[in-house]
């Protein structure tokens, strides 16, 4: 019953909490996950990997992963999808009702002018905390790293295409 | 006559079933002009229950079809909502949008509760961020419950040491151009590298920086307005 109320709270601040989208939600899904020990950093990159390939939000796919493997059935899946989604309801109704009509509130554009240079702040700790000793095993980590960097900054490459070629690459050299 | 009928009958608590007879009977039935047709009512129910389901199904598709979450979904959903289904005029679309990636949580989620509450109310909008859910939640769960079995499978490890450093280098790699947008400067860039460095580091948790990152925009916000209101008046 405890795993359940966890997941439920951990996942509903997530959804709270987590502005700027798929990549910043990231540092806050690591925190929260590391902290009652349900993931490992390399089993997170897994999902976020996963993620990717795969419809859907990173938000939606890593609750209801991190549910079912915690939990073990269904039940903590659906607890842990719900809990990320009810922030939004709760606050897009709010926007509906008060924020529809002064779409150009002082106070929210403020916020959200103070919140931008967080969000880049909160991609940057994913990275770096990603970047560990289980996720880069040997310099070749290293050198894929770098190629996929340059491929996806410089040549705009589809972050799917390079996932796979990564995928082969690894199943070649390793 | 016909209308009568059927709206006496509807109050006598009729079965679902002889309804459905009567739908059958009454598609067979010639609409002649100025007799009401026998269905009216259940037609304005079935016209009521299809956005519901048009919805769903929309919002459905949008789930199933997006690749990489956020942003990819954009073109989709409006290209669904705004171009085939015509729920929503383009600008109010936009405001919508910009709205919905202000907003914390899932993008996707947040846009689907917009678009399903200015349809339908709060129904509109479950019935519609329930669609969007659906497809990755079922996707991921069959996943989770196989690729347990499959991860310590040899071939799957070395494709997976393969892809993590990938994905590390997904996640850097936008960053500059988002600092960019962001018109983070050289004196700026302090917040960014700081707030990364102490959850790295440290451990601190993301959401002290986040409330942080909204007290500073308001105060800073306050404090340019007092500035404002101080000085002055040139003329």
């Amino acid at each position: 019953m405890l795993v359940y109320l966890q997941l439920f709270f951990s996942f509903f601040k997530i959804g709270l909490f987590g502005f700027g989208g798929g990549y910043a939600i990231i540092s806050l899904i690591q925190h929260e996950t590391t902290q009652y020990g349900w993931m490992t950093p390399s089993e997170l990159t897994d999902i976020i990997a996963i993620s990717q390939m795969t419809p859907g939000p990173i938000g939606i796919n890593s609750a209801t992963y991190v549910g079912y493997t915690v939990s073990g059935n269904v039940f903590g899946a659906l607890v842990a999808t719900f809990a990320i989604m009810l922030p939004s309801f709760i606050i897009m109704l709010f926007i509906c009702r008060f924020f529809a009509e002064r779409r150009n509130n002082k106070y929210l554009n403020d916020a959200l002018k103070g919140i931008r240079p967080v969000v880049i702040g909160l991609i940057g700790a994913a990275a770096l905390v990603l970047m560990n000793k289980e996720n880069f095993v040997d310099y070749r980590s290293i050198i894929l790293f770098s190629v996929v960097f340059i491929a996806s900054f410089k040549l705009k490459i589809h972050p799917i295409f390079l996932i796979s070629l990564a995928g082969l690459a690894g199943f070649i050299i390793y | 006559m016909f209308h009568q009928r059927n709206t006496s009958e509807f109050f006598n608590n009729q079965p679902v079933d002889s309804l459905k007879k009567q739908r059958k009977k009454a598609r067979h039935q010639p609409t002649g002009s100025g007799v009401t047709p026998p269905t009216a009512q259940s037609k304005i129910q079935n016209k009521y229950m299809k956005i519901y389901r048009d919805l769903f199904t929309s919002f459905f598709r949008i789930g199933l079809f997006t690749f990489g979450g956020g942003y990819a979904m954009i073109p989709l959903i409006e290209a669904e909502v705004v171009d085939k289904k015509n729920w929503i005029k383009k600008p109010e679309f936009i405001d919508m949008l910009a709205l919905a990636q202000s907003a914390p949580g899932v993008m996707a989620i947040n846009t689907s509760i917009f678009v399903g509450h200015r349809l339908r109310g709060l129904k509109g909008a479950i019935v519609a961020s329930l669609g969007s859910a659906l497809p990755s939640f079922v996707i991921i769960l069959l996943i989770a419950m196989f690729f347990i079995n499959f991860k310590d499978n040899p071939a799957v490890e070395r494709i997976f040491k393969g892809i993590r450093p990938a994905v590390v280098a997904l996640i850097a790699a936008p960053l500059w151009r988002m600092g960019k947008s962001a018109k983070i400067t050289w004196k700026t860039i302090l917040f960014p590298i700081g707030t990364a460095v102490l959850i790295w580091q440290f451990g601190l948790s993301p959401i002290i920086f986040v409330a942080a990152g909204i007290l500073t925009g308001i105060g800073w916000g306050a404090w340019k307005n007092i500035r404002k209101m101080n000085k002055p008046p040139t003329c």
